[in-house]
């Protein structure tokens, strides 16, 4: 795994370091203001998210730098009531940092208007591509994780071939992919989520934190010999595809490529699971996309008796589901937040996105 | 080429190994997924034990175990002690040496900190309302 | 690539694999790896504490006393004589014989159980099984009737009356007390239906739309909803964030509305109780957003 991973920096980071090193980089402060917007801010101010101000956007940006940009300042730095949060959520970013974030969303506006225009363009269609890929499948976290780091990668290496200018934007989405793929410390942190919002995950805990040895993960006792006989989980991950709650294992992906090969019946190897492809939609309310249960990844590894009827009444409109009660280990909590991903990981359920109805008075973002 | 914000990315790397062994075990994690089960082991003066959903998720499908085995839905819940097992019911179904190895390797299961409580580890149940932490 | 760096990498391999404790390269399994152990004064000793708990106070041996079984009880005096032996064999210093007496002693005692009519414990659940079996399989069938009435579908009945043979007979089973067998039997049944209904509704979506009959009902839905995000915050937010201003001013106002929210219910005033909940989740929306995460509203 560390292997793949350190592989995949070089490769990432000696290209996009290279490309920035090309670029007569401005004073350090522009490159801190860079780098702070592809870590922190991008995830609302790239896509427009709740109302953001879009970079290289003049139209949104308009009003808002009317009032100056002492007030941008402290809207930065102290939130806003609207949705702003103080330094974006960022507690650990300098005031200074901050402002240069500000700066350099304010400079996209202002001046070489054209040529930040496009990076915008570019960055955008590439995570916006990966974005339609995960919303397409059920199961897309990890498969939009890698795409959403590899994406960033051609988009660098594509965009220096057409002019020196869309380098700028190339380059901090690729050194925004580089430290993501580097440390690993959370896999979707970085510029390159911002394709896949709901991927964010701050759950993820550092790689000194999860899928720890027996010996050393708080439950089991490392004075007993049996504890340093039993296999560490890393040791049987590595060729599995990762995922991004849980085990950070994507279990329905290995079964579907194979990597694993998980019996149906205790003592025949060979015996084939019964699977039935029936979705159950589940209308919800507000803007949350609605719920779309698969039966057909289930019951590849679930019977029809595990569930039904101690659990859901196999009968249209008869069972009462909310997300308190799922929160709570009830209805598909009995098994989502235990032992397969929890409910961190929004998209993979809710995964119909539900057509626009401007007439409708929605729960909208910003009222 | 290896300028030095590259140097300096390196160096995080290979201090990321370093990170790892130095890690506080106190406020390390379980596996996901990972029953304990104490329902008698405290009482009966043994360890409690762990059983990792993780290593057999990979050998076998949910509906061996719930289904077919008839296991609940529960930690705890299946009320299991070794009578059972010797007879071939819950974990005694392949822990009889031929299957899996032999339910005769005491410290394999009961390898729990003594006075850990039955929980899921790492559930959203358990971030919810925490469950107290093992007595050290 | 360039040599430094396939070296720096491949050092970095090596870290990797050492850095993780259990070895990666393993034999077959724990138990082969805890018998290749090293022997442990130590743990010999705890293990030791361990099966002579087990011969004595644990629920097999209970078993074992309560069956009065002879050939149990027999089993179980030859596993203690065993385990003295061990225990004198580890003082001596003599690891290895200690080892292997304890080893013998452990297996003579799982013996002794076998012969000490341990079904006795386990046939409450051999019926519990069997009870759920019989749940399923009637749900199943309900489910079946429907699925079929809705679709005309054709051998129907045939299939019906398939399962319901199958139902009949196991709980002929059931009342002798054969749960066994009994649950053999309904599994028939239950695969049948099972095959059914995946014929029948296989390739079908079937939504679940959300119509409020009137606002009392919208109103328990809102409540939920607005719970629902409560616990969000707990699971998603981080604790030193959710304490932060801005984020304790969103959840103080959603708590002010949720309060206002059900007063109304409580007059029956649903209409501006539910308008009251939209406002209060809002507003945790919004806390949860300021607090870094985006869910949609």
């Amino acid at each position: 795994m560390r292997i793949e991973r350190t592989k995949r920096v070089a490769t990432l980071a000696i290209p996009a370091l290279a490309f920035s090193w090309l670029l007569a980089a401005p004073a350090a402060a522009a490159d801190a203001g860079k780098d702070l917007y592809a870590k922190t801010c991008a995830v609302c101010h790239a896509a427009g998210i709740a109302g953001a101000p879009r970079l290289g956007n003049a139209a949104d940006w308009q009003p808002r730098m009317a009032g100056g940009t002492a007030r941008l300042y402290t809207s930065a730095l102290n939130g806003t009531p609207k949705g702003m949060p103080a330094k974006g959520g960022n507690t650990a970013a300098s005031d200074a940092e901050v402002k240069a974030a500000v700066d350099y969303m304010v400079a996209s506006v202002k001046g070489a208007s054209a040529s930040p225009a496009k990076p915008a363009a570019a960055a955008v269609p590439a995570p916006a591509a990966a974005a339609s890929k995960a919303t397409a499948a059920p199961a897309p976290a990890a498969a939009a994780a890698p795409k959403a780091t590899a994406a960033p990668a051609p988009a660098a290496a594509a965009a220096p071939k057409a002019t020196a200018a869309p380098a700028p934007a190339a380059a901090p989405a690729a050194v925004a992919a580089a430290p993501a793929v580097a440390v690993d410390v959370s896999a979707n942190t970085s510029g390159a989520s911002a394709a896949d919002i709901n991927s964010f995950n701050r759950l993820l805990k550092p790689v000194g934190k999860r899928n720890l040895p027996p010996a050393e993960d708080g439950i089991h006792d490392p004075a007993n010999d049996g504890t340093l006989a039993l296999m560490a989980p890393l040791a049987a991950y590595g060729p599995l595809p990762k995922g991004l709650s849980g085990n950070r294992i994507n279990w329905v992906k290995a079964l579907d490529e194979g990597k694993i090969k998980p019996r149906w019946d205790k003592g025949d190897p060979a015996a084939t699971p019964v699977v039935i492809d029936l979705n159950i939609v589940r209308e919800v309310k507000g803007s949350m996309p609605d719920v779309v249960y698969p039966h057909k990844q289930h019951t590849e590894w679930l019977d029809c008796s595990n569930c039904h009827p101690a659990i859901f009444l196999p009968q249209k409109g008869a069972n009462v589901i909310s997300m308190a009660a799922i929160l709570l280990g009830e209805k598909c909590g009995v098994c989502h937040g235990k032992v397969a991903f929890p409910v961190s990981e929004c998209r993979l359920c809710h995964s119909k996105k539900k057509e626009f109805r401007p007439a409708q008075a929605v729960a909208a973002p910003a009222k | 080429m290896f300028g030095k914000s590259f140097w300096r990315r390196l160096l995080l790397i290979l201090l990321a190994p370093v990170a790892v062994l130095s890690v506080d075990i106190d406020e390390a994690r379980a596996e996901y997924g990972d029953v304990v089960i104490n329902n008698y082991s405290d009482a009966a003066g043994m360890r409690p034990a762990i059983f990792p959903h993780w290593f057999h998720r990979v050998r076998f499908r949910c509906k061996v175990c719930h289904a077919d085995l008839g296991f609940k839905f529960k930690a705890g819940g299946n009320e299991i002690n070794m009578v059972k097992i010797i007879d071939g019911q819950y974990c005694g179904a392949c822990h009889n040496g031929d299957l899996a190895w032999s339910v005769e390797n005491c410290n394999l299961c009961h390898s729990g900190k003594p006075g850990t409580p039955t929980q899921v580890h790492e559930s959203t149940i358990q971030q919810l309302a925490p469950v107290a932490a093992p007595k050290k | 690539m360039n040599k430094p760096v396939v070296l720096l990498i491949s050092l970095l391999a090596c870290g990797g694999v050492l850095a993780q404790t259990a070895p990666a390269d393993a034999p077959e399994s724990a138990a082969s790896r805890l018998a290749g152990n090293k022997m442990d004064k130590t743990q010999l000793s705890s293990n030791l504490d361990s099966v002579g708990k087990l011969l004595e106070s644990s629920s097999a041996a209970r078993q074992i006393e309560s069956s009065k079984a002879p050939e149990a009880l027999q089993r179980r005096d030859r596993a203690r004589e065993l385990h003295r032996a061990a225990r004198a064999a580890l003082d001596q210093g003599n690891l290895e014989k200690a080892s292997a007496l304890l080893t013998e002693s452990r297996s003579t005692f799982f013996d002794a159980v076998r012969f000490a009519a341990p079904e006795q414990v386990s046939a409450k659940k051999l019926e519990n099984d069997y009870l759920l079996r019989l749940e399923s399989v009637n749900a199943l069938l309900g489910a079946y009737k429907r699925v079929s009435d809705e679709k005309s579908a054709k051998g129907v009945k045939e299939t019906v009356g398939q399962i319901e043979k199958s139902i009949a007979a196991a709980a002929l089973l059931a009342k002798d007390r054969k749960f066994k067998e009994a649950h053999v039997e309904v599994d028939r049944g239950y695969l049948v239906a099972k095959a059914g209904l995946t014929s029948l509704r296989s390739g079908d979506t079937l939504t679940r739309s959300l119509n409020f009959a009137n606002k009392e009902e919208e109103f328990h839905y809102e409540i939920d909803r607005n719970n629902t995000h409560q616990m969000l915050i707990k699971v998603l937010v981080d604790d030193q964030k959710a304490s932060g201003e801005m984020v304790r001013n969103f959840l103080s106002k959603a708590a002010e509305l949720r309060l206002k929210a059900d007063a109304a219910a409580s007059r029956k005033d649903f209409a501006e109780a539910v308008k009251l909940l939209e406002d209060s989740t809002t507003e945790l929306v919004r806390a949860i957003r300021n607090a870094g995460i985006y869910i949609p509203g």
